[in-house]
């Protein structure tokens, strides 16, 4: 699995990369130097140096990082491609060919591989619930109110983020209600939230009729691990809503940014994912998407 | 990234990585990407910021970098650059888009 060719796209985009940084970083000490150079009475126990020093430390790249970095010879490690090339392989034979729930086998390996590849607990079922399926079509969903008040023209924080406008927003509230009582109550976890929300047909799960208060909470945004078994790709989502209906022929929908990070459309180009309840004992997971082999905070 | 900067919230880091995705790295060659990646945006969102400050005000705004006072910071933007928040956002992107035609000009040459 392990690469052989000598030049390498790493050497060369690092290059490029380093030059690029040099070049930033030279211009912004040129162009502040008066600035940098008046802060000196900052306390020492702040950083080592001179402010500049302590700039690049407060940088995520300082120099000293830079200049360590890896010129001598390290064991040969496998590219992403290549191992996300395993896991999809590993996930292809254990798969069904087309897209039935899964046997308790099936789900028991497809949590172990799902675990093994992205450092996390993926668990089919979790505190003795589950849904009604691990593996099914997954359609497109809309925003979701977030607050009171919540719109289109408030619900981006950037305009990078402006291209998930055209989803638009869905009607009524989610099936857990808002997710911020109001504005002021908003903060990050609450953004990422509804960024990466997947619904989940909540009223087909196991047990559902008899015990739906206690369900109800259970699923409220429980983190599951949501993987496109066909490209790797995979994101950390709340279950933020319930549906779809039975007669759509899909079994879980995404909100417009899992879906597309997953690479995952709707209509006729729709297609599977996996989706796994994390089991955060060991420690939480950030949302979002999640990269095979990484360590995540804890 | 480990380190919380007062503009991470303004990055989604899928965007960050993304001029990576097509080529071929290890896991540990993509993470020291990120990491030199996020060492040009720090010093592209200070310049851009700082160039739009007054000298005092720029050595107030370092402070509160160096000692991470993040609602600080921010009070200090929103009461002197307008739209400072489209204006960081636009230069992430534009630093990212750099990155991404470097690395669409290698896989090319390849």
């Amino acid at each position: 699995m392990s690469r052989t060719k000598p030049a390498s796209q790493y050497q060369d985009f690092k290059k490029t990369l380093l030059k690029t940084h040099q070049e930033i970083q030279e211009a912004f000490r040129e162009k502040h130097e008066e600035t940098l150079e008046t802060l000196q009475e900052v306390p020492k126990h702040v950083a080592a140096g001179s402010l500049a020093g302590m700039l690049l430390l407060t940088s995520p790249a300082p120099s000293m990082m830079l200049t360590q970095a890896a010129a001598t010879a390290q064991a040969p490690e496998p590219t992403l491609t290549e191992i996300k090339s395993a896991m999809t392989n590993e996930l292809k034979e254990t798969l069904p060919a087309t897209v039935d729930e899964l046997n308790v086998e099936q789900k028991q390996k497809v949590g172990e591989i799902l675990s093994r590849y992205f450092h996390v607990t993926a668990l089919p079922n979790l505190e003795g619930h589950e849904l009604n399926r691990v593996y099914g079509v997954i359609g497109a969903e809309q925003h979701l109110m977030r607050y009171p008040g919540d719109t289109m023209a408030t619900h981006f924080q950037s305009s990078s983020e402006e291209k998930f406008h055209s989803s638009g927003m869905a009607p009524g509230r989610g099936a857990w209600g808002y997710f911020a009582p109001s504005l002021s109550e908003m903060n990050d976890e609450v953004v990422m939230r509804e960024k990466y929300y997947i619904a989940v047909q909540t009223f087909l799960s196991p047990g559902w009729g008899e015990q739906t208060k206690e369900l109800y909470q259970f699923f409220k945004y429980r983190k599951m691990l949501v993987v496109n078994p066909e490209n790797g790709k995979a994101v950390v989502a709340v279950i933020g809503d319930a549906g779809p209906a039975q007669w759509t022929g899909k079994h879980l929908g995404g909100s417009p940014e899992t879906m597309a990070y997953l690479e995952r459309q709707d209509g006729r180009a729709r297609g599977p994912v996996l989706y796994y309840f994390i089991d955060e004992a060991q420690g939480t997971v950030p949302l979002g998407p999640i990269i095979l082999l990484e360590n995540h905070e804890k | 990234m480990k380190n919380k900067h007062f503009y991470s919230h303004l990055i989604d880091e899928s965007i960050v990585s993304a001029p990576l995705e097509k080529l071929e790295l290890t896991l540990s060659e993509r993470e020291e990407m990120i990491i030199i990646i996020h060492g040009n945006i720090h010093h592209l969102v200070l310049d851009l910021i700082m160039s739009e400050l007054s000298k005092e005000d720029s050595e107030r705004l370092l402070k509160h970098v160096v000692y991470e006072e993040h609602d600080s910071i921010w009070e200090l933007l929103h009461q002197k650059i307008d739209s400072v928040e489209e204006k960081i956002t636009k230069v992430i992107k534009d630093h990212l888009n750099e990155i991404s035609q470097e690395a669409i000009k290698l896989i090319n040459r390849k």
